[in-house]
C-alpha cells in the first residue's frame, strides 16, 4: 500500500509542468545565467590572465631581460613579452596587441594607453623590480658580504605575503551564488511539499475527498507522499547540481559527495515546509502554490540569491533568523564545508536543518490528523 | 425484508447560522436505487458528505451497513465507492494509472488489483484511451473515468453525487445505464440530482430535499399518489363564457380552473375520464376545440405542491 501510493505521487510528481519548470529547468536556466553573467566576469576581471607587454631597450639591462624571459614562460607566465625597437611597440600599442611598453633606458619606466588591471599589474612589478634591485646593488657594492642576507630577507617578505588557503576549497566569490542557487531550488521544494497536502486533503481538493473516503489512512497517504516528495525534491537539486559541476564545470569547491548529502537534507527541509505550508488556511490551488513559491523566493532573496550583499546585512540587522532561515542554512552549510576545512559548523548547519524538518513535518501531521472537516 | 444499509438519524449540520442539514432522517436498504432530489443549496452534497464522514455534524447518528460510521472505520470504506460532481482524477496519470491508483487504495492483492481495474475500463467502455491523459478526454469520457476510479474496487454502496452535471444527453444516458446495470449487479445505489426525470428514470425510492429537510420520501408512485393533483387537463378553446367556466369548473374532481390567451386548463384530484367529461361539457356548449393534452402529476408536481416553488430553476 505504502509502495503503491509512493509510486503513483512519483509519478504525478515528475510529470507536473510547474514542477518540470521550476524545479527542474529554471535552475538550470539560472545557473547558465549564473555562469555566463558572473563566472565570466570573474574569469575576465580576477583570475590573473598572461599580460602582453613589449620591452623597447634603449640601454642594456641583462638582469631585466632575465627575469622578464623568465616570467614569460611556463603554463602560468606572468608576461608574454616582445623585445623590439620603439616605433614597432608603439604600433602594437595602438593596434591594442600589448597592454604597456617597458622602456629601459637604463631606468625602467611604463608607457601606457588605458587604465586597467593588467597596467596596474605591470606597474606594481616595476615598482618592486626596481626597489629590489637598487637595493641589492647597492649592498653588493657597499657591502658583498651582506648580500645573502639582503636576499633572505626579500625572501622572507615574499613568505609572509604568501597567499594561505584554509582548505582545497575553490575560494571563487562567485561560488556562493551557485551555492545560492542550489538553496534556492532545495527550498522550492515547499511546491511539491504543499501538493501533498492538496492531493490528501479533503477540504483542499475534490482528490482529497477521494483520498479520504479511501479505506487508506491518513497518516500512510501523507508519509507516502513526503517520501515520493522527498525523492523528486532530491532528484531536482541533483539536476542542478550535477548540471552546475559537470555540465557547466564550475568548481564549488566541495566533493561532490558532500554537496549531495547537504542537497538530500535542504530538499526535504523544503518538502517540509511545503508540507505544512499545504495544510494551513483555506486558498484555492493557485494562491496555495503562489505563497508557496514566493514564501522560497523570499527566503532565497534574504539569504543572498539576489543580491550578494543580502546575507551580510542580515548577518548585521538579523542573525538569528539568519541561523534559522532554510535557504541561508543550506548556502552556509555548502559555504562553511567549502571555507572551514573542518565539519563543525557544518555539522551544526546540517543539524540546524534536520531540526526545521523534522519541526515543520510534525506541524504538518498535527494539521492533518482531523479526522473531519467543517466544511469543505 | 431488505436489510438496511444505511440509516441516518436526526442529522444536523450547521455553517454557524445557516442549517445546512435539519434533522434529516432516512433509511436506505440493500438493492435499491434511492435517490436524493432537491435544488441547489437544499442540503443533497451536505448530508452525502456527512454520510462519508468527511463533515462534522452537531447532531445525529449515521449507520452504515449496521456500524456506526467514522472517519476510521475502514472496514466499511471498503464497501463503499463515490463519484463525486466534480472530477476527482490525477491529471498527470495516464485513464489506467488513475484507476489503478485508487483502486489500490482498496484492494492490496496485485492480481485482484489488475482484474478489477480491467473489469472497470471495459464496464466504462476506455478500452481505447488507457493511455490517454485525462486532459485528452472529452467531457463525458472524463466522467466514466471518474465513474471507473470510484466503481473499480466493486463497491457495495455507491455515491453518486450529481455526476451527470453538465453532461451532454449522450452520455448522460450512459451514466445512467451504468448506473442501473451497477445495481443490478447488487450495488446498493444512492443518487443525487436536481434533474427529477433522472430520479424518475432511475431510483425506486428517492427523499425529497428542500432546505436540509426531507419533506416527502417513498417510492415515486407513492409520491405521486399524495398530491392533491392527480391530473391536468389542458384544452385550446376560444370564447368560453362565464356561464361555461362555471359547468366546468363544477365537474367532479375539478379543483383548479383557468382560463388564458384561449387555453382552458383544469386541474382534478382524482378520478377516472376527466378529460372526456370535460370534452363533453364544451361540445354540448358547441365550442371549438383545439389541441388537447392529459398530464400525469410529475416530481416537479409533487415538489411544486409541498414547497410552493419550481425544482429546478428554468433553464
Amino acid at each position: 500500500m505504502l509502495f503503491h501510493n509512493i509510486k503513483y505521487n512519483t509519478l504525478a510528481s515528475v510529470r507536473e509542468k510547474s514542477i518540470i519548470f521550476w524545479l527542474m529547468l529554471f535552475p538550470v536556466i539560472l545557473a547558465t545565467f549564473f555562469h555566463i553573467a558572473l563566472i565570466g566576469v570573474y574569469d575576465k576581471d580576477i583570475l590573473f590572465n598572461t599580460i602582453d607587454v613589449a620591452v623597447v631597450e634603449k640601454t642594456e639591462n641583462p638582469n631585466f631581460k632575465k627575469v622578464m624571459d623568465s616570467l614569460s614562460e611556463g603554463e602560468d607566465k606572468m608576461f608574454n613579452t616582445t623585445f623590439t625597437d620603439e616605433e614597432k611597440a608603439l604600433k602594437m600599442l595602438d593596434d591594442g596587441d600589448i597592454k604597456g611598453i617597458i622602456y629601459v633606458d637604463p631606468k625602467l619606466s611604463l608607457s601606457v594607453k588605458a587604465d586597467g588591471l593588467d597596467q596596474t599589474i605591470i606597474k606594481s612589478f616595476l615598482d618592486n623590480y626596481s626597489v629590489t634591485e637598487s637595493v641589492i646593488i647597492e649592498n653588493a657594492l657597499n657591502d658583498p658580504g651582506s648580500i645573502e642576507q639582503v636576499a633572505a630577507a626579500f625572501s622572507q617578505e615574499l613568505k609572509a605575503n604568501e597567499q594561505l588557503k584554509l582548505s582545497d576549497g575553490n575560494m571563487n566569490t562567485y561560488m556562493t551564488y551557485m551555492y545560492n542557487l542550489i538553496a534556492m531550488v532545495c527550498i522550492l521544494g515547499t511546491t511539491v511539499g504543499t501538493d501533498i497536502a492538496r492531493r490528501n486533503e479533503a477540504n483542499l481538493s475534490t482528490l482529497g475527498i477521494r483520498n479520504c473516503v479511501s479505506p487508506t489512512g491518513k497518516l500512510i497517504k501523507n508519509f507516502a507522499g513526503l517520501i515520493s516528495g522527498c525523492i523528486v525534491q532530491t532528484v531536482c537539486t541533483m539536476i542542478a547540481a550535477v548540471y552546475i559541476v559537470f555540465v557547466l564545470r564550475d568548481d564549488l569547491g566541495i566533493p561532490f559527495p558532500m554537496v549531495v548529502l547537504t542537497a538530500v537534507v535542504g530538499s526535504w527541509m523544503g518538502v517540509a515546509i511545503g508540507f505544512f505550508f499545504g495544510t494551513v488556511g483555506k486558498f484555492s490551488d493557485g494562491a496555495r502554490e503562489g505563497l508557496a513559491i514566493a514564501f522560497s523566493m523570499i527566503l532565497c532573496f534574504l539569504s543572498g540569491l539576489m543580491v550578494g550583499d543580502m546575507k551580510t546585512i542580515m548577518m548585521e540587522k538579523a542573525p538569528w533568523f539568519n541561523n534559522i532561515n532554510p535557504a541561508a542554512l543550506v548556502c552556509d552549510a555548502l559555504y562553511t564545508l567549502n571555507v572551514d576545512g573542518n565539519y563543525d559548523r557544518y555539522i551544526v548547519k546540517m543539524l540546524t536543518m534536520a531540526a526545521v524538518t523534522l519541526v515543520f513535518t510534525l506541524l504538518g501531521f498535527i494539521m492533518t490528523r482531523r479526522k473531519k472537516y467543517a466544511s469543505i | 425484508m431488505a436489510q438496511t444499509v444505511v440509516k441516518i438519524d436526526k442529522l444536523v449540520k450547521r455553517y454557524k447560522d445557516l442549517v445546512a442539514v435539519d434533522h434529516l432522517s432516512l433509511e436506505i436498504f440493500e438493492g435499491e436505487v434511492f435517490g436524493l432530489l432537491g435544488p441547489n443549496g437544499s442540503g443533497k452534497t451536505t448530508t452525502i458528505n456527512c454520510l462519508l464522514s468527511l463533515l462534522s455534524f452537531d447532531k445525529g447518528d449515521i449507520q452504515i451497513f449496521g456500524k456506526n460510521m467514522s472517519p476510521t472505520a475502514y472496514d466499511i470504506k471498503k464497501d463503499i465507492g463515490v463519484v463525486m460532481q466534480n472530477v476527482a482524477v490525477f491529471d498527470q496519470l495516464t485513464v489506467y494509472e488513475n484507476i489503478d491508483y485508487f483502486c489500490g487504495l482498496y484492494i492490496k492483492d496485485k492480481a485482484q488489483r489488475k482484474k478489477a481495474v480491467e473489469d472497470a475500463i471495459a464496464f466504462t467502455g476506455l478500452e481505447d484511451f488507457v493511455k490517454f491523459l485525462p486532459k485528452k478526454l472529452s467531457g463525458g469520457l472524463l466522467r466514466r473515468l471518474n465513474i471507473a476510479c470510484g466503481i473499480a474496487h466493486k463497491p457495495k454502496l455507491i455515491i453518486f453525487d450529481e455526476p451527470t452535471v453538465a453532461v451532454d444527453p449522450q452520455s448522460r444516458n450512459k451514466i445512467l445505464e451504468g448506473i442501473i446495470e451497477l445495481n443490478k449487479q447488487g450495488a446498493t445505489i444512492i443518487y443525487t440530482s436536481h434533474y427529477m426525470e433522472e430520479v424518475e428514470q432511475i431510483c425506486t425510492r428517492l427523499a425529497v430535499m428542500d432546505k436540509g429537510r426531507v419533506i416527502a420520501q417513498g417510492t415515486i408512485d407513492e409520491l405521486k399518489t399524495n398530491v392533491k393533483c392527480s391530473e391536468t387537463v389542458t384544452v385550446e378553446a376560444r370564447e368560453l363564457d362565464e356561464q361555461t367556466l362555471s359547468e366546468v369548473k363544477a365537474l367532479e374532481h375539478a379543483f383548479e380552473t383557468s382560463y388564458e390567451s384561449g387555453r382552458l386548463t383544469v386541474k382534478y384530484t382524482g378520478g377516472k375520464h376527466n378529460v372526456v367529461r370535460l370534452l363533453n361539457t364544451l361540445q354540448n356548449k358547441n365550442i371549438h376545440i383545439g389541441r388537447v393534452s392529459s398530464e400525469q402529476p410529475t416530481l416537479n408536481t409533487v415538489f411544486l405542491e409541498l414547497t410552493g416553488k419550481e425544482l429546478r430553476d428554468k433553464e
